[in-house]
């Protein structure tokens, strides 16, 4: 299967990874080369797969969805986890606006 | 005192509840030896001793005061590194967790921490368990105790060669496409994939959520099933976990006389090394002389395990993964805007493997892609796991080789391709869900060779009474490494 650089650029920024040159390089042929070989499963004949089961194909069971908490401890060790914080608050860059 | 060292968990524990030794002597011994060994091994990245001896001593006072205490009390166990244990470092061995300490334990260790178990510390893995050998680690290669030229197999290098080395008689991994079970065969240990959903994923972090279980390693069905007992069952915080009946549990029994055992035809082909082979069919013939009946069966979809994996993992690993945004913990590095600190705190974070699979799951759930191969691949799926149950209609248990090989050298494969080919034989178990077991069964070029057990979901019962009767009968369990590393 044929694929380009331009090609795992584009996937690299869907993915939200940076590359080096050399990286670019190497995944571009790694890439087209995996793909190749997997593509071999369109020959298998196959029905429609089924959706909404489990490994096991048993129906995939629902809970109902409602707030959980976690521990006063267990908060304590997330807010510590975060890389850049004011007070117990995560700090992040703005979504839609350059770094100043 | 005679050596505690080179026994399996129900040994130590007999010897603990004839109060022959203590906990304490027990997790004395197996740290002095695991902080010796680990050096040339590279097995744990980190050996909790403090931790240990004050969780072998309270086992001790339990014991002294007369309480009825698990099999487990007092057996030490090391911890495959993408399982998290409160307060301990939880790296996955990757640079984006490095510094990483866990919020909370996973399910798992709650139980075992309940039993009495004794925590020794933290194994190497492959990278966020994506590999087969145990040399994407980002605090490199595990030596497999047999050969230390040899890789130990993978992602749950680390926890094998622990276990393997007699750094502890038991270890916990994970198993998404085999990394339990080639591990286990590879460094001649039992290694349990269980059905998906018998053991709770609340803790483990998450690769291909459809395929992952927690796996065990032992030297014995015995403390396979003694392990099994402790940390599998229902979990309110998994709703992939399942309330498991009385009929799903062993009895002891390992009578097999009668027993229909299924060799499946696309097992026995090409790409099995002659040596491996050998050894393999050996060991059916001592199931067969043990009154199991042999019978040819097929699962059809089985050659295209590989091709259906390698879309279904990476698509499931790319929506996972991207939990890991440098933001809320990990490795961070800042960019210019937003999607800059993203694609740079996830570029330097994740090693190539990660990284490779990440961008293949991505253009597997593309539009224009999606179909052809993620929904194709479901649909193939689909077909494997009728492929079982057809099978199944026929034999109580499939039996056949858990790796195409014995151990390979250190740096000897660097092709993605090549790596994945080494799943071929286990990854069919984690597609359809169904339970699987390597067990040691010779020796092949002086190095360890697993036979695989695969049963109906829920059936381990069986597995333990196949693998149990051939224990018996056999002392492949019995050989270990000392002196050879």
């Amino acid at each position: 299967m044929e694929n380009t650089q331009e090609n795992t650029a584009h996937l690299a920024r869907l993915a939200r990874l940076s590359l080096t040159d050399e990286e670019l390089a190497l995944y571009t042929t790694q890439i087209a080369d995996i793909l190749t070989y997997v593509s071999k499963l369109q020959e298998v004949e196959t029905a429609e797969p089924s959706k909404w089961t489990d490994s096991l194909g048993t129906p995939v069971s629902r809970r109902v969805d409602e707030q959980d908490s976690c521990s006063s401890e267990v908060r304590r060790n997330l807010i510590d986890a975060f890389p850049s914080k004011e007070g117990d608050l995560l700090s992040v860059q703005a979504v839609f606006t350059n770094r100043v | 005192m005679k050596s505690l060292l080179w026994k399996t968990a129900s040994e130590l524990s007999a010897l603990m509840q004839n109060k022959e030794c203590s906990a304490r002597e027990v997790a004395e011994a197996h740290l002095e030896h695991a902080k010796q060994t680990n050096q040339k091994l590279n097995a744990l990245l980190e050996i909790k001793e403090e931790e240990a001896l004050i969780a072998a001593d309270a086992v001790d006072e339990k014991r002294s005061a007369g309480e009825e205490l698990s099999p487990l009390a007092g057996v030490p166990i090391a911890i495959k590194d993408n399982l998290l244990v409160e307060g301990w470092k939880a790296t996955a061995a990757s640079k984006m967790l490095e510094s990483h300490v866990a919020s909370y334990s996973a399910t798992v260790i709650e139980r075992l921490r309940n039993s009495g178990a004794i925590l020794i510390g933290r194994a190497n893995l492959d990278e966020f368990a994506m590999g087969s050998t145990c040399e994407t680690s980002h605090f490199g290669p595990t030596m497999n105790p047999w050969d230390t030229s040899r890789i130990p197999g993978g992602s749950s290098g680390g926890s094998a060669a622990a276990v393997a080395a007699s750094m502890a008689p038991i270890s916990l991994g994970s198993d998404t496409g085999g990394s339990v079970r080639q591990p286990a065969s590879l460094c001649g240990l039992v290694g349990l994939k269980p059905t998906y959903g018998r053991v709770s994923r609340y803790g483990l972090m998450s690769l291909a959520s459809s395929l992952d279980q927690i796996g065990t390693f032992s030297k014995t069905v015995l403390d396979t099933a003694n392990l099994m007992k402790v940390i599998e069952g229902a979990d309110p915080k998994d709703a992939t976990s399942c309330v498991l009946d009385n009929t799903s549990f062993w009895n002891g029994e390992s009578d097999i006389k009668g027993l229909r055992i299924g060799l499946p035809k696309e097992f026995f082909g090409e790409g099995m090394d002659p040596e491996v082979q050998k050894v393999i069919v050996e060991a059916a013939k001592k199931l067969e002389s043990l009154g199991a009946i042999l019978v040819d069966v097929s699962l059809p979809n089985a050659v295209s395990a590989i091709e259906t994996y390698y879309i279904i993992l990476p698509a499931e690993a790319s929506s996972n993964f991207a939990r890991y945004d440098g933001l809320r913990y990990g490795h961070h590095a800042s960019g210019e805007s937003l999607v800059e600190s993203y694609e740079k705190s996830r570029g330097e974070g994740f090693g190539s493997e990660v990284k490779r699979r990440i961008m293949l799951g991505t253009f597997s759930l593309s539009s224009g892609a999606y179909d052809a191969f993620y929904g194709k691949a479901l649909a193939v799926r689909d077909a494997m796991r009728e492929d079982f149950r057809k099978a199944f209609e026929q034999v109580d248990v499939i039996f056949g080789p858990t790796s195409p090989s014995v151990a390979w050298k250190l740096g000897a494969k660097s092709d993605p391709i090549s790596l994945y080919l080494a799943d071929i034989y286990t990854i069919p178990a984690n597609l359809a869900g169904n339970p699987a077991m390597s067990v040691p069964c010779g020796f092949a070029s002086e190095m360890p060779v697993g036979f695989q057990l695969i049963g109906r979901p829920f059936e381990e019962s069986l597995l333990y009474k196949v693998g149990q009767a051939y224990q018996n009968d056999t002392t492949w369990h019995e050989n270990n490494a000392e002196g050879r590393f």
